[in-house]
């Protein structure tokens, strides 16, 4: 940004946006009207939640009579707080794991050469097209005996191996200077030195975007979680909230409070780390 | 390198000796995977539990009902992991015995057989042995507007479907539906069509399993379930618990709903402003001089798997719950769901008056007067997407419904080799 | 290298030198790569095997050979699986892209305003999960009181059976899809034109370009291996389908939503065919594998 500033051409295309004027209206007009398009359902979704429930069905868009109901129940009637908690400490866990994974791996690729390094990469390439629900029931049953059932251990880990994740960082790291690298390990600093204290600064950007995908993944994934979890307080957000779509009484007013609430943490999650993310992506994904 | 090493492995270490010291408690544990009303009634009588099982602690987890039968699944096919007992659609119970992994509970259930409907005992048992414990039966009546029936001169209670059908060409000239249909059907929407099966004993397989050849009362039955809709146009169609079908409740355009007592809960919460305005009737016969019997949508059964640590205390839960006509009734109080355990249905909370239903007792005046058949589950899985594709096709107008069931049983045929 | 021989040359052993810088590379592939073992390699191995097998859960499991894989191609349910799949892979991939890279590049742009709170907008869908999303749209796509159908009615324009009507219902799928996508996707192409420096945007534009020239002729050629990135991922993801059409419409009415992951779902979690949904697995992964190096040769041809 700061760089288009002092940049001399600056003027002029200030000055050709100035004239037409008439193009950035229509075109922030029609960008505006597709977010109407986009943001409908979830406005509708944030209305319905202010509904009482039997109004939910009434057929009209602004509430009827206002109420907290929904929110109310949701609050006292489900261990909703504790899913909140336990969902974003995995989500946070699985990132910060996952980073550290991830930027180590990537690194290694990125940086050595060492007998089995092409087949070990491919290995991890390939697993990214193995479908869903291929893992879930070998996997249940070595955890199991483990007794690793029903902890967040078992809900990080996973989400801290993420493939995408160190192809992103090997992508990146591959423009570390190697001069840097070798000036460094003249100055007798040791390896995993030169890792945490020269490489990772430099792997700041790319670690936005694979926080974000991690996160999300952590944040979104269902059966994982379902299958994991045994007990009531340690189910995460998507399947506690699941749990409220019952067989013949689906709790739509909680289940539409739910999402509002939800939605929260991840925006504001979003704004934190946006400037890193799109940092990170633009120049891992371009090398 | 060391340190931060040696943070991640006191992590990883500390995490598993939480486990660890999670695991090894005085008292046994047991728990128990259920939803919504049955969670509810589980916690109703758990304390009475404890106090009579002082060493015994039960856990209570309430899922998603889908959810928790994948889940049970994924236990099963392991052999580990499961939850000492879970509540299971009682559908979908053949599949589970199928794998080997339920606990057999001959022994302490046979005594109890002639406790419990024919039609409830008959899914948990398979070669003469008892795998778990039943738990409800959900026999259908058929809800209506007393409101306007009476406005338009309609005369009730309906003997046959006949008069049904007579009534809902009344109500259909002022726009107004009968009962609803599930169409598009699709897997969700099977349960609809078998509650009319199964109230006129049309089996799709015969006690062994086999699939009956030239189903003549399955085919009039599917006919019979296409004309509501299409023929005489008296049923509203939408997919089962579709936004739509509730809107249509709501707008006064449904007048009556076929379904099983659960459907009280449900009216109550959806359209509170009509409550006074419902009444209850027994399923009407499938003919003057047909048997006073119903068919169920939906019922569950308590599984106990072989691989639970705690089998006894399991039992012990399960029939607390499922064989126990003090507890049993409170799935009636809960969630209006009928027990299986007939003890119970001597309770006079069964005699009650609902205010919705402007002070009628939805047993004494609709569940009580009718039978509920057997009716026969096997390979439920796959014979609900065969079903339910055919009946698409059929509501799709690809089919006639004569058609729609001939490749139902051809399908049944090949695909299950039954 | 230079560095290397150096610090070599200064240590007292030479060999111990070597060996141990010989072994960092995989000390610090370890951590990824034991986790990586045990949740994703360990389970997609032992599955491989269980493929050829006919595992059912406890029982124990027969050798079957190539059984599960010629049931598969023989079942026209698979096929037609298959077809409904690469379809709705097809119009999703290309909408879903042209719809991202276009929003991107009007957020790239310098005559749009409101950007962060556009940027916003369009992200929060991807923060809903799936449950609600699943119940809202449900709502949305209600016959004749849903949401839609309700603009459309205003408009003046037929009001389809969006999850009723075999021929829409993957239509609506692929609404509903796009719409949990578009925001992710968008800010992966977006970061993509941050990157590209404005020096050889300006350039152009005062070379006398249009900016749809600029777009054209400079900006996406530049952007192609983001392009590349975000095809490649939105086709696996679009491959393995289930959430949305489980959610909605349980792969049908009539079959017309059932996707290659529905019928293994099907297979592995409710008929309880473990070796065979193990099987329809690897079929999966082949396709998915098959269709990434083709869309790698087309896309990516020219940069090699």
């Amino acid at each position: 940004m700061t760089m288009q500033v002092m940049n001399p051409t600056e003027s002029r295309v200030g000055a050709a946006t100035r004239s037409m004027p008439l193009a950035s209206y229509f075109g922030t007009l029609l960008m505006l009207a597709l977010l109407a398009i986009v943001m409908t359902p979830v406005l509708w979704a944030v209305l319905s939640a202010f509904k009482t429930r039997s109004d939910i069905f009434a057929g009209d868009v602004w509430p009827r009579n206002w109420s907290t109901e929904s929110f109310r129940d949701l609050l006292s009637k489900t261990l909703y707080v504790r899913w909140m908690v336990n969902s974003l400490f995995v989500a946070f866990c699985s990132t910060a794991l996952g980073l550290f994974f991830c930027s180590l791996g990537g690194y290694a690729f990125a940086k050595f050469d060492f007998p089995g390094k092409t087949f070990l990469f491919w290995v991890v390439i390939a697993s990214v097209s193995i479908p869903p629900f291929t893992t879930v029931i070998p996997l249940f049953g070595w955890l199991a005996r483990l007794g690793l059932l029903d902890t967040y251990l078992v809900l990080i880990l996973p989400f801290a191996a993420n493939a995408f994740g160190i192809f992103l960082m090997r992508q990146y790291a591959m423009g570390v200077p190697n001069e840097l690298l070798d000036a460094g390990r003249i100055d007798g600093c040791g390896e995993f030195r030169l890792y945490w204290s020269v490489v990772l600064p430099l792997l700041r950007p790319a670690l936005g975007t694979v926080g974000i995908l991690i996160f999300i993944a952590s944040w979104n994934s269902y059966i994982w979680p379902l299958v994991m979890m045994r007990s009531d307080q340690m189910l995460t957000l998507p399947v506690g909230v699941a749990s409220l779509k019952g067989d013949q009484l689906p709790e739509y007013g909680m289940l539409m409070a739910a999402s509002v609430l939800s939605s929260l943490p991840i925006i504001l999650a979003f704004f934190a780390m946006q400037r890193q993310f799109i940092a990170g992506l633009t120049q891992g994904a371009v090398k | 390198m060391s340190r931060m090493t040696r943070r991640i492995l006191l992590a990883a270490v500390s995490a598993v000796a939480v486990v660890g010291a999670a695991a090894a408690q005085a008292k046994t544990k047991i728990t128990y995977w259920a939803w919504t009303e049955h969670v509810a009634a589980a916690n109703a009588v758990k304390t009475e539990f404890e106090k009579q099982n002082p060493d015994i602690e039960v856990e209570i987890s309430n899922l998603n009902p889908f959810d928790l039968q994948d889940k049970f699944l994924v236990a099963m096919a392991a052999g580990v992991g499961g939850p000492d007992v879970a509540l299971i659609l009682q559908r979908r119970f053949d599949v589970y015995i199928s794998t080997g992994g339920l606990l057999e509970t001959t022994k302490e259930m046979s005594p109890l057989k002639g406790q419990y409907p024919a039609a409830v005992w008959s899914s948990i048992e398979r070669d003469g042995k008892t795998y778990g414990v039943p738990y409800d039966q959900n026999p259908s009546a058929l809800f209506y507007r007393s409101d306007i029936f009476e406005q338009n001169n309609i005369k009730v209670p309906f003997d046959t479907w006949d008069d049904f059908v007579a009534a809902g060409k009344v109500l259909s000239q002022k726009g107004i539906f009968i009962t609803h249909v599930s169409a598009p059907s699709g897997v969700p929407g099977v349960a609809n069509l078998v509650e009319y099966l199964q109230s006129r004993n049309a089996q799709i397989f015969d006690d062994n399993g086999k699939v009956v050849r030239n189903n003549a009362l399955a085919r009039e039955t599917v006919r019979f379930y296409y004309d509501l809709a299409r023929t005489h146009k008296i049923a509203f169609e939408s997919r089962n618990n579709a936004p739509e079908f509730f809107q249509a409740i709501k707008d006064g355009r449904i007048a009556g709903y076929a379904v099983p007592s659960w459907a009280l809960f449900r009216l109550q919460k959806e359209a509170p402003e009509q409550s006074g305005k419902w009444r209850a009737m027994p399923w009407p016969k499938w003919g003057a001089n047909a048997p006073a019997t119903t068919g169920a949508w939906g019922g569950n059964v308590l599984a106990i798997p072989k691989s639970s640590k705690n089998k006894e205390a399991a039992l012990k839960w399960a029939q607390f719950i499922g064989a126990n006509d003090i507890t049993q009734i409170r799935i009636w109080e809960e969630g209006h769901l009928l027990p299986a355990f007939e003890p119970a249905l001597k309770s006079e909370a069964l005699l009650k008056g609902e205010s919705y239903l402007g002070g009628q007792s939805i047993y004494e005046s609709a569940l009580k007067p009718r039978t509920l058949n057997n009716f026969n589950y096997f390979d439920w899985a796959k014979t609900e997407v065969i079903v339910g594709n055919e009946l698409d096709l059929m509501f799709g107008n690809k089919k006639t419904p004569e058609q729609a069931w001939d490749d139902i049983e051809k399908q049944l045929i090949s695909q299950l080799r039954r | 290298m230079t560095a290397a021989d150096m610090l070599a040359r200064r240590s007292p052993a030479p060999w111990r030198r070597t060996f141990r810088r010989a072994l960092i590379p995989y000390l610090f592939l370890a951590p990824f790569f034991i986790t990586f073992l045990a949740f994703w390699l360990g389970p997609i191995i032992a599955s491989f095997l269980y493929s050829f097998t006919d595992w059912r859960g406890v029982l124990d499991a027969q050798f079957v050979g190539t059984a599960n894989y010629e049931r598969i191609y023989n079942d026209p349910r698979f096929w037609l699986a298959l077809r409904n799949t690469a379809f709705y892979g097809l119009v999703y991939v290309t909408l879903l892209n042209v719809l991202a890279l276009a929003l991107a590049l009007a957020l790239d742009s310098t005559w749009l305003r409101f950007k962060n709170g556009l940027k916003i907008g369009f992200f929060l869908p991807v923060t809903i999960s799936l449950v609600v999303a699943a119940v809202i749209f449900e709502m949305v796509f209600a016959n004749g009181v849903g949401l839609l159908n309700i603009i459309l009615g205003a408009l003046g324009l037929p009001q389809p059976d969006w999850l009723g009507d075999p021929q829409v219902a993957i239509w609506s799928i692929i609404i509903l899809r796009i719409w949990r996508a578009l925001g992710y996707y968008a800010v992966i192409y977006f970061a993509g034109l941050q990157a590209i420096p404005s020096d050889v945007k300006e350039a152009a534009r005062l070379d006398g370009c249009r900016p749809w020239q600029v777009t054209w002729y400079m900006t996406l050629p530049l952007l192609k291996p983001v392009i590349l990135f975000g095809v490649i991922m939105s086709t696996i993801w679009a491959l393995e389908l289930f959430d949305e059409p489980w959610v909605l419409t349980k792969g049908g009415p009539a079959d017309s939503t059932l996707t290659i992951v529905i019928y293994l779902y099907q297979a592995g979690f409710q008929y309880i065919e473990l070796g065979y949904a193990a099987a329809v697995s690897y079929v999966l992964t082949f396709l998915i594998v098959v269709a990434a190096i083709v869309q790698k040769l087309l896309i990516g041809r020219e940069q090699q």
